[in-house]
C-alpha cells in the first residue's frame, strides 16, 4: 500500500472510531488514549454500573454477619434503586435484625426512642431507610423512632448535619411532630448557619461541598419561602466556583467521591441537571464523569479518591446518588422523597402476655460452659416451658438490657408435653428472669426458629456424618461460634462439646436411646414450681 | 533373489502378525486382570442373597464394592426388614478391616432393631481416622462388612417374600464432601427379596 493510501485510511478509520460507540469502547479498551467514562443521553452507561453496584451490595448485605445499622444506606439504595420491591424478603429479612436492634438500643438510650443521646443523625438513617422499604418508623418493635423530633435540642445537638437530616427524615414521608414548629426551626438554623460565601460547614468556619449539598438536599422542599430560595441559589454558586476542572469535588485537600455525590443528589433535589447544567460542567466534565471515573469495574464498587480501594461507604453514597439522578432522568420522585413508596401494611399481632394472662413460663439452666471445650463460661443454656400458646410460634425474651430469640425444640416439647424452648443466653442472667411473662413477646403470625439436637449438617438425618462433624469440632478441625450449633452438638447437655457427644448420637442412632440434654427437661418439673 | 514386490509383501504381512500377537497379548491380559478389579465400581452397599443356615435361621451378607479416596472414620446404615415374621439375632463380624488391621467393632441394638423393624448399625472410630475405613483395605475376597442374622418367627411361611432394604447409608469423613451417602447420591445401594423354602 502506497503511502498516502495508508493516510487516507487512518483518517477515514479515525472518523468511524470517534463517531461509533462500539469502536470507541474497543478503542479505549486496548488504552490507546485514558478511558473518558461516557454518560449518554438517555443515561445508559450509569444504568450498566448502577446494576452492577446494587448486584454487589446484595451480595454484602445479605452476609449472616452483615450489622444492620452499617448497612442501612445499602439497603436503601437497594429499596430506591428499584433493585427489590418493598415486599421481598431481602427487606422482610432486615426489617426483622432492625426492629431487635432498635428495641435494644433504643432501650438502652431510654430517650423515648432515640437511638443515641447525641447523635440525632442515628433515628434519620433508620428513618430514612425504614420509609425506603415501606415500613413505618413510628412503629418500629417496641419504639416510635419520630418521638424524640418533639425536642429541637436533641436535633441539633449534632449541629448543622442532625439538623439537615432531620428534616429529610421527617419530609421522606410528612412524618409529623406535635410540635408543628419543629421543621421551621430546622429551617431557620440551616439559614443561620450559611457562611458568606454561599456554603455550609461541619465547624461553622469553612464550608464543604458535602454539607453544602447535603443542607441543600433537605432544603430542597422549602423553596416556597424566599429566603430558602435566595440561600439555595448563593449555595450552589459556591458549588460551581470551587468545582474542579474534571467535574469533581475536593474535600480536605483530595478528590472526594463522596462530596461529588453529594452534589449530584443535590442538584437532582433542585431539578438540575448535573451532568448538562452549565454551572456544573467544567472543560467538558460534569460531576457525574467525575463520579463515574472513581468506579472500580472489578470490585463493583466506588473509590473514595483516585488510585484508592473501593469502599463501602463511598459506594453507598456515589449508589444514592445515580439514583438521585437516575430518577431525576426519568421524572420520578427525589431520591429522599419517597412518598411515592408503596407502604407494609403492619399485620403483627402481638400477643400481650402479662399481667392477668394465663400463660406461665418455667425455666431452667441447663448448662453453663467452662471455656473448655468450646462453651464459654460466660454462656449458658436456658429452656423454658411455656403453657398457653400455639405450638411453635416465635418467642422472644427482652428486659430491656437482654433481648434473645428462643428456639423451638420439638423433641423437648415431646417429652415435656408442653411447649419448650431453649437458648444460649448470657450467664450473667438471672434465671428468675426468664419466668416473667413481661420479659417475653410472643408473635403468633410467625414459626419460631427450631433446633434438632444431634443434627448437626442439619440434613433431617442423625446418621454418621453427624457424629464425624463433632469428631472433627472437638479434635479442633472445624471451628464453630454460632450459638445454635452449639446447641445442637451438645446432645449430652454437659458443659462441654467432645467424644460423649459423638458417642451420644451414635446411641441415639442405634437404641433410639433420648440425648442426655432432652432428659435434662425433667428438671422443668422440678423448678419454679 | 527375492522380489522388491516379495519384500515389501513380507514385510506387510509381519507387521500384520506382530500387530494381531500385540493384541492377543493385551486382550489376554486384561481378562487375567479382569478379576483383580482394576475397573472400579461406583461405591455400592450390597445386601446379599440370604444363606441358610439351618431350618429356623439363615444370614445375610452385607458387601460394599468400594470407596473414594478418603478414609472413613464413621459408618452408619439404616436397613428395614420386615420384623413381623423375622427376628433379628444380631451381626457377625465381616471379613473388611479398618486400617491398623482391625477388625471393626459394630454397634447395634437387636432389641430395639426389631421393635422398630429397623435395624441401625454404627461404626465410630473415636480417634477420628486412626481406624477408619479404607479403599486400600478392600477386594473381591474382603468385602462383606457384616454378617446380618436372623431367624423366622413362627408365623413365617413359605414362599412369602421378604425384603432387605438399605434405607439410610453413610460412610462419612471429615470433610463431608468427600463423604459417601444415599442421600447425597454418592453410595449406591441394592437390595434384596428373598423366598424362603421349606419352612416348617
Amino acid at each position: 500500500m502506497k503511502a498516502y493510501e495508508k493516510k487516507f485510511f487512518s483518517v477515514i478509520l479515525s472518523a468511524m472510531i470517534l463517531n461509533s460507540p462500539v469502536l470507541k469502547q474497543a478503542y479505549y479498551s486496548v488504552n490507546l488514549i485514558p478511558e473518558k467514562n461516557i454518560v449518554y443521553a438517555d443515561g445508559q452507561n450509569t444504568d450498566t454500573i448502577l446494576e452492577n453496584v446494587l448486584s454487589e451490595m446484595t451480595e454484602t448485605v445479605t452476609q449472616p454477619d452483615s450489622d444492620a445499622v452499617s448497612c442501612k444506606w445499602s439497603m436503601m439504595c437497594l429499596a430506591r434503586g428499584d433493585y427489590y420491591s418493598t415486599d421481598d424478603k431481602i427487606f422482610k429479612d432486615y426489617y426483622d435484625r432492625i426492629v431487635e436492634t432498635v428495641n435494644i438500643t433504643a432501650s438502652s438510650v431510654n430517650m423515648n426512642g432515640a437511638l443515641n443521646n447525641l447523635y440525632s443523625t442515628d433515628n434519620s438513617g433508620i428513618i430514612l431507610t425504614l420509609t425506603a422499604i415501606g415500613r413505618n418508623p413510628e412503629n418500629t418493635g417496641d419504639w416510635n423512632l419520630i418521638t424524640p423530633y418533639e425536642d429541637f435540642g436533641w436535633i441539633s445537638q449534632q449541629g448543622i448535619n442532625g439538623v439537615a437530616f432531620a428534616l429529610l427524615a421527617l419530609d421522606s414521608f410528612d412524618y409529623q411532630t406535635t410540635d408543628t414548629t419543629i421543621r421551621q426551626q430546622c429551617v431557620d438554623y440551616i439559614l443561620a448557619k450559611q457562611l458568606d460565601d454561599g456554603g455550609w460547614a461541619y465547624d461553622d468556619e469553612m464550608s464543604t461541598p458535602d454539607i453544602t449539598a447535603i443542607t441543600l438536599q433537605a432544603l430542597s422542599r422549602y423553596t416556597d419561602d424566599e429566603r430558602v430560595s435566595e440561600s439555595a441559589t448563593k449555595a450552589f454558586d459556591y458549588l460551581s466556583d470551587i468545582q474542579l476542572d474534571d467535574g469533581g469535588y475536593e474535600a480536605w485537600g483530595s478528590i472526594s467521591a463522596e462530596s461529588i455525590a453529594q452534589v449530584i443528589t443535590a442538584c437532582t433535589a433542585f431539578g438540575i441537571n448535573p451532568d448538562t447544567d452549565e454551572r456544573f460542567v467544567k472543560n467538558g466534565n460534569s460531576p457525574v464523569d467525575a463520579l463515574l471515573g472513581l468506579y472500580d469495574d472489578n470490585l463493583k464498587m466506588f473509590r473514595h479518591s483516585t488510585g484508592e480501594d473501593g469502599n463501602s461507604m463511598t459506594t453507598d453514597q456515589s449508589a444514592y446518588a445515580l439514583i438521585a439522578y437516575q430518577r431525576f432522568l426519568n421524572g420520578r420522585n427525589s431520591l429522599y422523597d419517597m412518598r411515592d413508596v408503596a407502604q407494609i401494611a403492619d399485620t403483627t399481632e402481638k400477643t400481650d402476655i402479662s399481667g392477668e394472662d394465663k400463660i406461665v413460663f418455667k425455666a431452667v439452666c441447663l448448662y453453663t460452659g467452662d471455656d473448655v471445650d468450646i462453651i464459654p463460661s460466660s454462656e449458658m443454656a436456658v429452656a423454658v416451658a411455656v403453657s398457653g400458646i400455639p405450638e411453635g410460634v416465635a418467642l422472644t425474651y427482652s428486659d430491656g438490657n437482654y433481648t434473645k430469640d428462643f428456639l423451638y425444640s420439638q423433641e423437648m416439647s415431646d417429652k415435656a408435653e408442653t411447649s419448650v424452648y431453649i437458648a444460649l443466653v448470657s450467664s450473667e442472667n438471672d434465671i428468675e428472669n426468664f419466668t416473667k411473662a413481661e420479659n417475653y413477646s410472643v408473635n403468633e403470625e410467625i414459626s419460631g426458629d427450631t433446633i434438632v439436637f444431634g443434627d448437626v449438617n442439619n440434613d433431617g438425618l442423625i446418621n454418621a456424618q453427624d457424629a464425624m462433624d463433632i469428631l472433627s469440632i472437638w479434635t479442633k478441625k472445624k471451628n464453630i461460634t454460632d450459638e445454635k450449633n452449639i446447641l445442637t452438638l451438645n446432645v449430652n447437655g454437659d458443659k462441654r462439646i467432645n467424644n460423649l457427644d459423638a458417642i451420644g448420637i451414635s446411641e441415639k442412632f442405634v437404641s433410639g436411646k433420648d440425648f442426655g440434654i432432652i432428659e435434662k427437661i425433667e428438671l422443668l418439673s422440678e423448678e419454679n414450681k | 533373489m527375492i522380489s522388491k514386490t516379495k519384500k515389501i509383501v513380507c514385510i506387510c504381512v509381519g507387521i500384520v502378525i506382530i500387530a494381531v500377537c500385540v493384541t492377543m497379548f493385551f486382550l489376554l491380559s486384561h481378562k487375567d486382570n479382569k478379576n483383580k478389579s482394576t475397573v472400579r465400581t461406583s461405591p455400592t452397599v450390597t445386601i446379599e442373597t440370604p444363606e441358610k443356615v439351618d431350618d429356623d435361621n439363615f444370614s445375610v451378607d452385607v458387601t460394599l464394592s468400594s470407596l473414594g479416596d478418603s478414609i472413613y472414620p464413621a459408618v452408619s446404615m439404616c436397613i428395614d426388614f420386615d420384623s413381623e415374621y423375622l427376628e433379628f439375632q444380631g451381626i457377625t463380624n465381616g471379613n473388611v478391616k479398618v486400617i491398623g488391621d482391625t477388625v471393626p467393632e459394630w454397634n447395634v441394638d437387636t432389641g430395639y432393631s426389631n421393635e422398630t423393624g429397623k435395624i441401625n448399625i454404627m461404626y465410630l472410630d473415636i480417634s477420628g481416622g486412626k481406624y477408619a475405613f479404607s479403599d486400600s483395605l478392600l477386594n473381591d475376597n474382603d468385602n462383606i462388612l457384616f454378617t446380618l442374622d436372623f431367624s423366622f418367627k413362627d408365623n413365617a411361611q413359605s414362599d412369602n417374600t421378604y425384603e432387605f432394604e438399605i434405607e439410610d447409608a453413610v460412610f462419612a469423613t471429615e470433610n463431608s464432601e468427600k463423604s459417601l451417602a444415599v442421600n447425597s447420591g454418592t453410595l449406591k445401594t441394592q437390595n434384596v427379596k428373598f423366598i424362603p423354602e421349606d419352612l416348617k
